[in-house]
């Protein structure tokens, strides 16, 4: 969510080379983080590849769309983005989902049948139309979508968060995929770039996995908003041209 | 949750992704030391992801990684189609091939948009 900013506006990159380092960052995040969840499972398989059929045709438009847009529409569609990512955290997202004990008697990794989730059929056909929205925001902005997936599983669909969370996070990899393969193809993606910050980013997942129980999660929620609300600004600065792009 | 054994889906997913996943960032990480002991970290310029490959530089094992990496969720998706087939599980079977077969059509238009650009 911050790379692309973090490219831009404090290296100087363009914001195709950004979008296209990003995505294929969102992927070595997501393959670790999804293949935990599936093995303990976390993430819903079944739902996850059905919402994928939505992301991933969503990731090539937005993908190819983004072709044709000038870069300060861009850094203006990121800053409402960011925006939009303030102001879910800020107001708590899993405040209107399932209570605790229905999550408990919840198994994501159930067959269809007379085990399955209640959730995985419930409007369906809405969450795959959202999913496809999520694509394109990934596909055009080189996030991984989660902040538009979390919310379709939880809120729409009525999934416990930790089930959203990591159903999100097992499709992320095959959208962000279907995103990164124009960047990379067209060498848009530079090695000498890339290589660090795929390590980097490899590295804090990895950490970040382990610190994070120690941490307040309501200061860290905090903290993000005011980092985001930040980078909205400066993306925002950049779309008015009152930043250098 | 249930607490139940992982099923062939389980396994199969997340096992492909542990493996996709270790071999892309290791083959980046073997490309950034090799670029950090010397090497010439730069990737020809205006070059493609084939250019970038075909260099023989570090930025090559590199860019082979970052292949490696966008091609994970491929075979994420190949073990998906496998696993739920073997469990009889048709229907998702089905949709995880679709998903598969958007991807490939996908990827191969941004292939041939590519190299008719010249890229």
């Amino acid at each position: 969510m911050l790379l692309v900013p973090l490219l831009t506006l404090a290296f100087g990159y363009s914001l195709s080379s950004a979008v296209g380092t990003s995505l294929v960052c969102v992927i070595a995040t997501a393959a670790g983080a999804a293949a935990h969840n599936v093995r303990t499972g976390r993430a819903d398989a079944r739902l996850g590849i059905l919402l994928a059929a939505g992301t991933v045709v969503g990731a090539f438009s937005g993908g190819f769309v983004a072709g044709y847009l000038p870069d300060r529409l861009l850094a203006g569609l990121f800053a409402l983005l960011m925006l939009y990512t303030a102001y879910t955290l800020s107001r708590g997202l899993g405040r209107r989902g399932p209570s605790e004990q229905e999550s408990d008697r919840v198994d994501p990794a159930a067959r269809d049948g007379a085990d399955a989730p209640e959730y995985r059929g419930r409007r369906r056909e809405l969450a795959v139309g959202g999913s496809f929205l999520a694509g394109n925001v990934s596909g055009l902005l080189g996030v991984g979508g989660g902040v538009i997936t979390v919310p379709i599983v939880h809120l729409v669909m009525r999934a416990p968060l930790h089930v959203a969370a990591a159903t999100s996070n097992f499709m992320i990899g095959m959208t962000a995929a279907a995103g990164a393969f124009a960047y990379l193809l067209r060498g848009d993606v530079d090695p000498a770039i890339a290589g660090p910050v795929v390590l980097g980013v490899a590295a804090g997942s990895f950490l970040g996995a382990r610190i994070a129980p120690r941490i307040n999660a309501t200061w860290l929620a905090a903290l993000f908003v005011v980092v985001v609300l930040y980078v909205a600004f400066q993306m925002a600065m950049r779309a008015i041209g009152a930043a250098p792009g | 949750m249930s607490g139940s054994e992982p099923d062939a889906v389980a396994r199969w997913v997340s096992r492909t992704l542990s493996a996709g996943n270790t071999l892309a960032i290791g083959t980046v990480a073997l490309g950034v030391v090799a670029g950090l002991a010397g090497g010439d970290a730069s990737a020809p310029p205006g070059a493609g992801l084939a250019g970038q490959i075909g260099a023989g530089k570090p930025a090559s094992i590199v860019a082979l990684g970052l292949l490696l990496l966008a091609l994970t969720p491929i075979a994420q998706l190949l073990a998906a189609v496998a696993a739920f087939a073997r469990q009889g599980e048709r229907r998702y079977a089905a949709i995880s091939a679709m998903v598969l077969g958007l991807l490939v059509v996908g990827i191969a238009a941004a292939a041939i948009f590519t190299h008719a650009a010249g890229g």
